[in-house]
């Protein structure tokens, strides 16, 4: 039996437009872990299963609306960030009050693991305090790890301006961590 | 002092770390999605132009060609199955709106410039924040009397109600933002250095989704309309009555 899984997003897209269904399992595969990511960490999160699994059957709809030559990837993840975003739009409040609601640190477990689970609640409640469009940018580029490029599809936006905000919310969130000695003491770790 | 404090803060590192701590529970969707579509008809790719085209839908053709490389740099196949059946005979993308051509009226034919918002205006600056990335704006005409930037961000809008004018702009996208239905020929179009579209008469207007998905409770019926690409941002000018009055005013918008 043909290896799918060896072939390229715009095979596989081309091959699902032609009829062949199972080729889209080899998508859905691929793209599972990030669009989970996506989901639970812009808007959606203990609904990220959900959320994810709506996005898939949504973009296997608009496949005939992709345009060809164009990444995939980026393409995916704007229809999950929007799934995701409307799950919420009613809830938008909550949202702002706990991010990535349902995603939970590691459990504190030795006196180093604490110390370090602390670091990451704060970088957290930094992120989690900055504006809506900076928060999303700098969750795009160092959650999601998506490029500058990427970035911008999967928000709207320009990528002169993903750069800009990445700037502005990575000085907001050096000040608000700069307020605690913790991670002066670690800083070097 | 504080500017060696805070530089002694790697926030990217920190974002970084903090990535590698946030564990997301694992899910295996394949069988729960390929249960929902398996069922479905194959996504529809839709066909090239239809080939019973005539004089007029060749020369559109040719001439989208053109277009389609110079400014899109892509050309969009095109499908059986289509929001409004087998009627449609031609379908294409223009920077982030798709056109599609049907044989049939848009089913009302009063045309109204939807030029008043039921939403607060915004100054320039605060909805190019919004919408993320710098508005044009069309020296020839005075300052708007509105402002306004759709709920997800992706659409600002300038109306000049005395006018009855109204200038959209959006950023093109993989996937178009806006559904145009004309049963008319459009016509390509100069505007200054940037390729333009002309619509002549009523067409359908609708508002995409990311997925695809029509938003047919905001669609409406528009009147003629100056569309065009400046860049990244697609621009569309309503209410301006004839083309050349469009382009006069496209043409100073900076």
């Amino acid at each position: 039996m043909e290896d799918l899984g060896s072939l390229g997003d715009a095979e596989l897209v081309a091959r699902v437009c032609a009829g062949e269904t199972a080729a889209y399992a080899v998508v859905v595969r691929r793209y599972t872990g990030i669009a989970l990511r996506t989901a639970a960490f812009l808007g959606a999160g203990a609904d990220a299963e959900d959320v994810a699994q709506e996005a898939f059957v949504k973009a296997y709809r608009a496949l005939g609306r992709f345009r060809p030559g164009s990444a995939f990837r980026p393409w995916l993840l704007t229809i999950v960030t929007h799934e995701a975003r409307n799950r919420h739009r009613s809830d938008r409040r909550r949202r702002d009050r706990e991010l990535l609601p349902g995603v939970d640190l590691p459990a504190a477990g030795p006196e180093e693991l604490a110390e370090v689970g602390e670091r990451r609640a704060l970088a957290r409640h930094a992120l989690a305090g900055l504006p809506d469009e900076q928060r999303d940018v700098l969750v795009c580029r160092y959650l999601l790890e998506l490029d500058e490029r990427e970035t911008a599809e999967v928000l709207g936006i320009a990528p002169g301006t993903v750069k800009s905000r990445t700037s502005r919310g990575l000085k907001r969130m050096r000040s608000a961590l700069s307020a605690h000695s913790a991670l002066e003491v670690g800083g070097g770790r | 002092m504080a500017a060696d404090r805070t530089n002694a803060i790697d926030v990217e590192r920190e974002l970084r770390l903090l990535a590698g701590s946030l564990v997301v529970p694992a899910a295996d969707l394949v069988d729960a999605v390929m249960a929902r579509v398996v069922a479905e008809p194959p996504p529809a790719r839709r066909p090239r132009f239809a080939t019973a085209a005539g004089a007029a839908g060749a020369w559109i053709r040719t001439r989208w060609r053109a277009t389609a490389l110079v400014v899109l740099g892509a050309v969009v196949a095109v499908g059986a199955a289509t929001p409004v059946g087998a009627a449609v005979a031609r379908w294409f993308t223009f920077g982030g709106v798709e056109v599609v051509h049907t044989p049939v009226p848009p089913p009302s034919t009063s045309v109204a410039v939807a030029t008043s918002s039921a939403a607060p205006g915004l100054s320039l600056s605060a909805a190019a924040g919004r919408v993320g990335f710098t508005p044009h704006v069309p020296a020839g005409l005075p300052a708007p009397d509105t402002i306004t930037v759709s709920p997800d961000d992706r659409v600002m809008s300038m109306t000049w109600s005395e006018s009855g004018l109204r200038l959209d702009q959006f950023l093109g996208r993989p996937s178009p933002l806006f559904v145009k239905k004309s049963y008319q020929d459009i016509e390509f179009v100069e505007v200054g250095d940037d390729q333009g579209l002309w619509f002549d008469g009523p067409h359908e207007l609708v508002y995409l989704d990311p997925d695809g998905s029509e938003r047919r409770e905001t669609a409406r019926t528009a009147g003629r309309t100056l569309l065009w690409i400046d860049g990244s941002v697609t621009l569309r000018l309503e209410g301006a009555g004839s083309l050349d009055r469009a382009l006069d005013i496209a043409r100073t918008v900076r």
